[in-house]
């Protein structure tokens, strides 16, 4: 029985296109290195930063840094705040030596001890922003934190732009008067402006330094990006600043571009090839990062300040060296994604984007290609019940659909026409399509393009709220005869023809058909090794292969080994994402009307419009992720046609049930035999592995296989080694566990005899490897002291579940009651700063809370909370133990005055008054963790027909849906004002239709042809008030639109039709 | 005016439009100068506000010079002319030796005073980045040594804390009488090796944090003289040798007290 569903299609904003950025090619002969460390209070002020200043000379793109000044900055006011601190630094500087060059004659001889106030004017200034200095680029571990530290300290709230209850001062809103300052404006909109330099007007009374010095702005994008900026008053550049002058360099941001993966500085020193450690030792550091006490000034905290900044200056030469070998034409200052990589990529072959190519491509083309656009297909399959299991992914999956597609041809053609067919021809042809024709690499070039269909009983992939909770997922159901049609890519129609046996009955079938060559193609280099040229290669291929290749070439050096395994990757990885790429637009203003593509056309009011990226293409997007979902249909079909089934399926890796020889293994099913079964090792090999390689576009020789069996399949998760018993345990979609068991046992053996050890209750069973989804929003609950190197709290979370399903009776880990902390309490942007309006208006600016903070945030149980204080936001300093987290005085970030809560995990004791004394219940990672197999997998049905719900265990089945109302959406991801701290609120944003506006369809034409005088006169308003109607610039409030309605009629009626 | 009585350059021998150098800028010796050609001038000048011996100052700000920076003043100013006029690659021991002098000034001048307003601010240098004056011509051994002799005679005035400069100004001196004939700087392994000796010493030197940390690094500081003293020697038999044979022979008694 189907149910009727609110189902939301992407739509199509075309938005202003994007001309290409001009790339800086700037080297800079200097940068400024800075790390600083904070007060351990809620306001996070400046404690002392260190910092060095290194010429860098280059040879081609390597740089050789040589330091020529290094030094200590303290807070303007640490004399006064920690005498003995300050004591200390001042002490520290005396003794300690500059890590200076010797052989320099101009570096400085002593560790310099500056205030702020004399670093940013006598050493940021004239280094990095002067007009005609030397334009250093600005250089730290995660920028955003460490510059927003530097704000001018003594300004008092109000003049310094943080508006009444607000946050700081933003670009929004401030007068635009020329181009290029609207241009600078919109870059910034929606990000902070903060001020840095001030000075003593009179006794006691600071004031900004405007318009001599400049502010730093900085725009949040997303996590580890932002942009950076040097602005003046208003919104425009500063003239105080040189041109190009403070350009900032995020290591954060650029080593996980560089790896595509997420950084710290430990771990990108690593992954550059260097220890951290080395940096500590060097200068006599008796610790490691992780026992260093913050917070409070000591010769030692002083010593790990610099040695972070001696490794940030190190890790700055070995990226730049390894971003110039790379051939990388953008400047590193303006890489904020692995995206960047892919686009720096596809420019520098010469790759135009196809709306530069073909700027008049139909728009409601490229809205029903939007429509069709869905991620990729994730779903739990077998819930709550342990099952052998072979991992199988495939390898590169989204470069190789688009090498099985021809999708390289919609990068190197002169133009992609849109050729319309007969349905008849595609539905005949899906007809007749067997498991064998989708297995020959030829039938896949036939499907790019996408189809109307008028959906009957068809598996499709449709996005709806399957909670009930406001989120939007995607699944895979039955879409049940009456729904209304939808585009969607032909490779989802071949998938729902593979799985149901008929094809969809389609309405109107449009392909993408490239015509010509592209001019301006040419070769590039990647490292030493490596050349590509797509008038040659096959741009998917020739990343996958020379990657495959230079991992197994044992006589390139090293270095190039690695720099080729991580820069092929981070492209071929990223190329997908940039032809899917929309982000909020930077308009300036209000609400705009914004046309909307997708099921049709129409024009919307939005007031933050999305706009596609530069290499926006929603064809080649739609059918790369359709491409995937088909691959994982026929891997299902494989599984199901040799009489077996799957665990999970997550975007491009399938867990196939099946253990070494195979058999029936225990689950509950809708057929009630409450039996399924398992394909041994062997038949996973030969009758999945085999039949899907004859689609492998590669080189055999290098990937032999196109469904690689993972790593974690093997003893010590080397491939080289024998299989072992792998089970797997999944709730829902992405949440699920892979566990070993001795002597061939199941995981419900597992003896959980011992608190919170697994491996020593059960030595031969383990964790292998788990998900994070629906846990790794939190920050780790368990005490670094007890295990420096970070206990892993997210399988002990999994190990607990695991014994608890067995029916043990496992003790309960001491973290379970420390109170859930966010891992994402950053203040990002001036929106999210406003929610500590009231806190920051009773505070000093040294007290307030600043952007870029971090908190511990807590999450306030709402129904152990009086009526009364519904709605409390509670939050305290930062505090990276968490056995001090309970007993943290906590503050409501959305109530005004001084008062602190305290806070408690236990139920039986939550003793809160309707005055919030006592303490308030916040929830606990016990909470969270008991409830971890409860998180249903609503997408599909439990063996007993019903939605799957908390308790549901056994083999699932698609929902049958019928399509009711659909929305267009936005990008899911969009975060929109009004939400809170990052990674706590996110909504989708819905395209509504515009209501036709009277005023501007019936009464302003009405009005443009009658004089103003006369209006004037019947409405009983001046001249002016009506040619300011007139011209659009103003409209009458009610009272007076009556009158002026009124009086038109009757004009209307006195002139007659016709005038 | 015969052309041999012509003044010349003190770096590059020119005669045209010689200028007087003040070695030491203005502001810290009003009379002691050398003569440069205003190419040789201009890049002299150029090091001077790199090392911020000239600063932008109000006339009461340039008054007020102390001793500590006079002295200072007149050994990079030694050490920068002894740098544009050396062999390429020549210039390290000078770079030591200024090197040197400015931290145990800086160190002295902190002791008593805070922080010196004098000394290198490389934030705010504009123009190239090398990390030494490069050499522009080569300065005539006689007139090497005469300005050598001339900067001592102007230090060691008094101050206490001027010891260990005042030692390699009279090394400085002491070479002097033993050199009558001009020649040209060589250079060697044994000059490298003496060089990073030099360094060496300056590490220690470097870490130098009070009045007290001095005092307790006599023995290093005696070692430093020792060193410029052993180098200038090297230089000045490697300058006036006429042979290979002979230029060994001085590298091999100039480096006999380090093996």
């Amino acid at each position: 029985m189907s149910e009727r569903r609110t189902v939301a299609v992407r739509g199509y904003t075309p938005g202003t296109p994007s001309s290409p950025r001009r790339r800086s090619t700037r080297r800079p002969k200097t940068l400024l290195v800075l790390d600083t460390e904070t007060a351990p209070s809620m306001g996070q002020g400046l404690l002392f930063l260190s910092y060095r200043l290194c010429r860098v000379t280059w040879r081609g793109w390597a740089p050789t840094l040589v330091c020529v000044e290094e030094g200590l900055v303290y807070a303007d006011d640490l004399p006064r705040r920690d005498p003995v601190g300050f004591g200390v630094l001042a002490a520290y500087a005396r003794t300690h030596a500059p890590a200076v060059d010797p052989t320099v004659l101009d570096a400085t001889y002593r560790l310099r001890l500056r205030s702020r106030a004399e670093f940013v004017d006598q050493v940021l200034y004239p280094a990095a922003l002067e007009p005609g200095g030397q334009r250093a680029w600005i250089v730290a571990f995660g920028a955003a934190w460490d510059l927003s530290r530097l704000l001018a300290p003594d300004l008092p709230v109000s003049r310094t732009g943080w508006a009444a209850g607000s946050g700081y001062e933003t670009v929004e809103g401030a007068p635009v008067r020329t181009r290029r300052k609207r241009a600078v404006a919109s870059r910034f909109l929606g990000g902070f402006s903060i001020p840095v330099w001030q000075y003593e007007a009179e006794p006691g009374v600071w004031r900004e330094r405007r318009p001599y010095r400049p502010r730093l702005a900085i725009k949040h994008l997303g996590t580890r990006k932002n942009f950076y900026g040097w602005i003046g008053s208003g919104s425009g550049d500063s003239p105080a600043v040189g041109r190009g002058g403070g350009e900032v360099l995020d290591l954060l941001t650029l080593s996980a571009a560089m790896t595509g993966e997420s950084q710290t500085l430990e771990s990108a020193c690593t992954a550059f090839g260097f220890a951290y450690q080395y940096e500590l030792d060097r200068l006599g550091v008796p610790a490691t990062k992780g026992t260093i006490r913050h917070g409070v000034i000591t010769p030692e905290y002083v010593g790990y300040n610099r040695a972070d900044t001696a490794a940030t200056t190190r890790l700055a030469g070995a990226i730049l060296a390894e971003y110039g070998a790379l051939g990388i034409a953008t400047s590193p200052t303006q890489v904020f994604s692995a995206a960047s990589l892919a686009k720096d990529t596809l420019d520098r072959l010469g790759v135009r984007p196809l709306l530069e190519r073909q700027p008049d491509f139909d728009p409601a083309v490229m809205g029903a290609a939007t429509v069709a656009l869905y991620g990729g297909r994730t779903e739990c399959h077998v819930r709550r019940t342990p099952v052998p299991v072979t991992v199988t992914d495939v390898v590169s999956q989204y470069p190789t659909v688009s090498i099985l597609l021809g999708l390289q041809e919609f990068l190197t053609s002169e133009r992609v026409d849109v050729v319309r067919e007969d349905p008849a021809e595609l539905e005949a042809w899906l007809g007749g399509l067997t498991l064998e024709d989708v297995l020959d690499p030829a039938a896949w070039r036939k499907m790019r393009g996408i189809a109307l269909v008028d959906p009957a009983d068809d598996v499709l992939p449709i996005r709806t709220d399957w909670h009930g909770d406001g989120s939007l997922g995607i699944g895979l159901p039955v879409v049940h005869t009456g729904s209304p049609p939808l585009w969607w890519a032909i490779p989802d129609l071949v998938a729902s023809a593979l799985a149901t046996g008929h094809a969809p009955q389609l309405l109107a079938v449009q392909r993408f058909v490239p015509v010509g060559q592209a001019a301006g193609l040419r070769a590039i280099r990647f490292g030493r090794t490596v050349e590509i040229d797509l008038r040659r290669d096959n741009l998917y291929r020739a990343l996958i292969e020379h990657r495959a290749r230079a991992r197994a070439n044992r006589s390139i050096a090293d270095a190039e080994r690695r720099r080729l395994d991580l820069g092929l990757k981070v492209v071929a990885n990223s190329l997908f994402g940039i032809t899917a790429e929309i982000h909020p637009s930077a308009r300036p203003g209000g609400t705009t009307a914004v046309a909307v593509h997708g099921l049709h056309s129409f024009t919307t009011d939005d007031d933050e419009p999305e706009e596609p990226g530069r290499f926006f293409f929603a064809p080649q997007a739609a059918l790369t992720t359709a491409g995937g979902r088909l691959l994982l249909m026929v891997i299902e079909r494989l599984v199901t046609d040799a009489g077996g089934t799957w665990c999970y399926a997550d975007t491009d890796s399938a867990a196939i049930v099946s253990s070494a020889s195979g058999g029936p293994v225990a689950c509950r099913t809708p057929d009630g035999t409450n039996t399924i079964h398992a394909l041994s090792h062997a038949e996973v090999a030969r009758l999945v592995q085999e039949p899907l390689n004859g689609l492998n576009p590669y080189d055999r020789d290098l990937v032999p296989q196109l469904l690689k069996i993972e790593k974690v399949n093997f003893e010590d998760n080397d491939p080289t080694r024998s299989r072992r018993d792998l089970w797997a345990y999944a709730v829902a979609a992405k949440k699920y566990v892979l566990t070993v068991v001795g002597q061939g046992g199941r995981p419900e053996v597992i003896d959980w005899d011992v608190g919170g050890d697994l491996e020593a209750a059960a030595p031969d069973s383990k964790i292998v490897d788990r998900r994070e989804h629906g846990l790794g929003y939190l920050r780790n609950p368990i005490d670094p002291r007890r295990d420096p190197d970070g206990s892993d709290w997210v399988t002990e979370a999994w190990a607990y579940t695991l014994a608890v399903e067995a029916g043990q009776r496992p003790p309960t880990p001491a973290w379970f009651d420390r109170p859930q902390m966010s891992r994402n309490a950053t203040l990002s942007t001036p929106l999210q700063l406003r929610a500590f309006g009231k806190w920051n208006q009773s505070r000093s600016s040294t007290d307030a809370v600043k952007p870029f903070n971090f908190l511990n945030r807590v999450f306030v149980d709402e129904q152990e909370l009086p009526a009364s204080l519904r709605g409390l936001v509670l939050a305290a300093p930062y505090d990276e133990d968490p056995r001090s987290w309970l007993a943290q005085r906590y503050v409501a970030i959305n109530e005004p005055g001084d008062r602190t809560y305290r806070i408690t995990t236990s139920r039986v004791d939550p003793a809160v008054g309707d005055d919030g004394s006592g303490r308030i219940r916040v929830h606990d990672y016990g909470d969270l963790v008991r409830s971890l197999p409860l998180h249903p997998e609503s997408k599909s049905l439990g063996p007993d027909g019903a939605v799957c719900g908390p308790q549901t265990r056994g083999l699932l089945s698609r929902r049958i849906i019928e399509i009711g109302e659909v929305v267009h959406v936005g990008k899911e991801s969009t975060q929109l004002p009004g939400d809170g701290l990052e990674g706590a609120w996110r909504r989708v944003k819905v395209f509504r239709e515009r209501v036709p506006d009277p005023w501007t369809t019936d009464v302003l034409p009405e009005l443009q042809k009658r004089p103003s005088a006369a209006v004037a006169l019947g409405v009983g308003v001046n001249r002016s008030t009506v040619k300011r109607w007139k011209a659009g610039v103003q409209r009458p409030r009610a009272a007076k639109l009556g009158r002026l309605r009124a009086l038109l009629s009757s004009l209307a009626i006195t002139a007659g039709p016709d005038h | 005016m015969k052309p041999a009585d012509r003044p010349r350059c003190l770096v590059c021998g020119s005669t045209a439009n010689i200028q007087r150098n003040h070695v030491a800028a203005r502001a810290n010796h009003r009379t002691l100068t050398f003569p440069m050609c205003p190419p040789c001038h201009a890049a002299f000048t150029d090091w001077q506000w790199r090392l911020g011996m000239l600063r932008h100052e109000t006339p009461a700000e340039r008054s007020a010079h102390d001793e500590l920076e006079r002295a200072w003043a007149l050994v990079e100013g030694f050490v920068v002319t002894v740098a544009l006029g050396s062999e390429p690659g020549q210039s390290a021991a000078a770079v030591a030796l200024g090197r040197a002098a400015g931290i145990v000034l800086a160190v002295g001048a902190e002791a008593t005073d805070g922080p010196p307003r004098w000394g290198p601010k490389p934030a705010r240098r504009k123009g190239p980045a090398e990390p030494a004056p490069e050499a522009r011509g080569t300065i005539a051994l006689e007139d090497w040594l005469r300005l050598g002799l001339e900067v001592a005679a102007e230090l060691g005035a008094g101050d206490p804390r001027l010891a260990g400069i005042a030692a390699g100004a009279e090394a400085i001196a002491q070479q002097a009488a033993a050199i009558d004939e001009p020649g040209r700087l060589a250079r060697g392994p044994e000059l490298e090796a003496i060089t990073a000796r030099t360094n060496a010493t300056l590490a220690t030197v470097g870490a130098i944090g009070s009045l007290e940390d001095l005092a307790a690094l006599d023995g290093e500081l005696r070692e430093l003289a020792d060193v410029a003293d052993q180098t200038l020697r090297l230089l000045a038999a490697l300058a006036t040798s006429e042979s290979t044979e002979a230029a060994t022979a001085a590298v091999e008694a100039a480096v006999e007290p380090h093996r």
